[in-house]
């Protein structure tokens, strides 16, 4: 699992992830989000590090 | 089936007097690994098909959103897996060393007879007729040979030479692999290195490994429950 950046634009990332939910009620950013970590999950592939990011994802909370 | 197939050859071994009756513990061993994961395997299917209220809900509903577009999310809808074989990694009669797919099914693949007919795995299973069915491939050397020869004769044993490619056999039993199936079902690197593969009457794969040698004697030994790790 990468922590250190590895971004190529971390802030027009961020920018598109809110405006991409601007108007979509707490139901409807909740699908959004679900559809999107799976469309992410798909791009990273691999098991160990998927693992790796579920984890840390709860560790942060 | 499988809790049958497991249980059949064990029971006929000890009742032959062949193997330990301690054999029998190794059902439990293999069995309950295997129901663990069916269960494990029906409990997904069961989440995604009755997701409960809430975030379950909502992933079921953006993998299902997902799949009707893209191909990739297909895998996520899980409305029932096909059944597989289920693996051994616990077994007390499985010979786990590195790089063995000890504990694994073998699968029924296509090879040929010395006379040139096609035959399967299963029909070679048939032909070791409950016996632990040793396959031997690539040349055997003259002491490989001997060796064979003499655990052939104190041991419950069916032995099979699969020469490398076409060259001659040295035993008198053997078959040939011209597509490296077998090979490749016994989870042996492709190739024409000598390597050995013990299967059971039940389609699994005891043990597997390179020399004609004294891992082969005790995998048997293990395999029948005579001696081991537990033991």
């Amino acid at each position: 699992m990468i922590t250190t950046p590895n971004w190529q634009d971390a802030d027009t990332f961020y920018e598109q992830l809110l405006d991409a939910q601007v108007n979509l009620s707490p139901e409807q950013q909740q699908a959004f989000s679900a559809r999107l970590i799976l469309l992410l999950a798909n791009q990273v592939g691999d098991a160990a590090v998927l693992t790796e990011c579920i984890q840390t994802a709860r560790e942060a909370g | 089936m499988a809790d049958a197939d497991n249980l059949a050859w064990k029971l006929a071994a000890v009742q032959r007097g062949q193997a330990a009756p301690a054999l029998l513990d190794s059902y439990e061993d293999e069995r309950l690994e295997a129901a663990r994961e069916n269960v494990r395997v029906t409990n997904r299917t069961a989440r995604f098909l009755r997701p409960a209220d809430g975030i379950e809900r909502v992933y079921r509903d953006a993998a299902i959103a997902l799949a009707k577009r893209h191909p990739f999310a297909r895998a996520l809808v899980n409305t029932g897996r096909m059944a597989v074989a289920n693996p051994y990694t616990r077994s007390r009669i499985c010979q786990y060393t590195p790089g063995s797919a000890a504990g694994q099914s073998v699968q029924n693949v296509e090879f040929r007879w010395a006379n040139g007919r096609t035959g399967r795995m299963n029909q070679l299973l048939d032909w070791a007729g409950g016996d632990l069915l040793l396959l031997c491939f690539g040349a055997l050397s003259a002491a490989a040979l001997r060796r064979l020869r003499e655990v052939l004769a104190t041991t419950p044993l069916r032995a099979v030479q699969v020469p490398a490619g076409r060259e001659s056999a040295q035993a008198d039993e053997h078959v040939r692999d011209p597509k490296g199936h077998l090979r490749g079902a016994c989870g042996l690197p492709a190739g024409d290195e000598p390597a050995w593969a013990l299967v059971r009457p039940d389609g699994y794969l005891a043990a597997s490994g390179g020399a004609i040698d004294g891992r082969l004697v005790q995998a048997i030994g293990l395999t029948l429950g005579l001696t081991g790790v537990h033991a």
